[in-house]
């Protein structure tokens, strides 16, 4: 390696103090797209389906002990899995929104429908796993 | 050095100076490359060697990203595999024939989610850091982990 020492970054040697202002007062409006209504419909039909995988998770959550006390094995109740599968659909769909909120509307859709998939392979998975802690 | 010039400590020295190196500015390779090309009997113009040795890093580091990447579509489609067999093993069935509709859509999502992660991945990180593509992909690699094909095989 040579001993060559690094060089001054181009934008501080080339910047002066009026530029730099200037560049900083015309970045805000443009670099940061308001949430918008399309965002905002495209987030509230999805998440329309993001109620349903919740509202099977709550109904897994308040049916399945009983289910288990019934059979005799309510110390096999997966209760972390149980509760998982309620914070999982709208913690995915939550960071979905946080992650692609100021991408264009179409990627925003697309992060969101993979935010969707996860939520349904989450959900398996639990159930799979649930299956599996319990000795099914 | 001069020491009645206090301002020599600010500076990297005297642009002009022959032995002065700016990486921005120079190829550093042709300052390695000159040693080499005296040794190598002067097979190439040294100017070439210069140019093909700063390539080569940039085209290496693309070709390993490249076949990161297709390694990772190669675990994404075994996952799909995965996902394809394991599903059928959870035998779900619904209640009412809407509930039975929502488990057969999610179902559905979940076979296609590893396509749809790498696709999308793919799609937003296509001009971006490479790491950045490979942190998605890994990410997804760990999230998506057809479970229920797993425990149904080890049961």
């Amino acid at each position: 390696m040579t001993a060559a020492p690094p060089p001054l970054p181009d934008d501080a040697r080339a910047a002066s103090p009026a530029d730099e202002s200037g560049r900083d007062a015309a970045a805000d409006p443009v670099d940061r797209p308001r949430f918008g209504a399309a965002r905002a419909i495209v987030a509230v039909l999805l998440g329309l389906l993001v109620a349903w995988f919740l509202w099977d998770g709550l109904s897994s959550l308040v049916g399945l002990p009983a289910q288990y006390e019934a059979l005799g094995i309510a110390d096999r109740t997966p209760w972390v899995v149980l509760v998982a599968g309620v914070v999982a659909p709208p913690l995915i769909f939550g960071l979905g929104i946080l992650l692609a909120r100021r991408q264009s509307v179409t990627r925003f859709t697309l992060v969101l429908i993979v935010a969707l998939a996860t939520i349904a392979t989450t959900r398996l998975s639990l159930i799979a796993t649930a299956a599996s802690l319990s000795g099914f | 050095m001069s020491s009645d010039r206090p301002d020599d400590a600010l500076s990297w020295g005297d642009e002009a100076d022959a032995s002065y190196v700016d990486p921005g500015r120079d190829d550093l390779d042709r300052a390695d490359a000159d040693p080499a090309a005296e040794r190598a009997d002067g097979e190439e113009p040294s100017s070439d060697a210069a140019a093909s040795a700063e390539r080569a890093p940039g085209d290496r580091r693309r070709a390993a990203v490249t076949a990161a990447t297709g390694v990772l579509g190669g675990v994404y489609l075994m996952y799909s595999v995965g996902w394809i067999l394991g599903i059928p093993l959870l035998s779900l069935t619904g209640p009412t024939l809407l509930i039975e509709i929502m488990y057969q859509f999610g179902e559905f999502l979940a076979i296609i989610a590893s396509a749809l992660w790498f696709a999308t991945t793919l799609a937003l990180t296509r001009g971006g850091r490479p790491a950045a593509r490979l942190g998605w992909l890994a990410l997804g690699a760990l999230v998506l982990v057809p479970w229920p094909f797993l425990l149904g095989v080890l049961a």
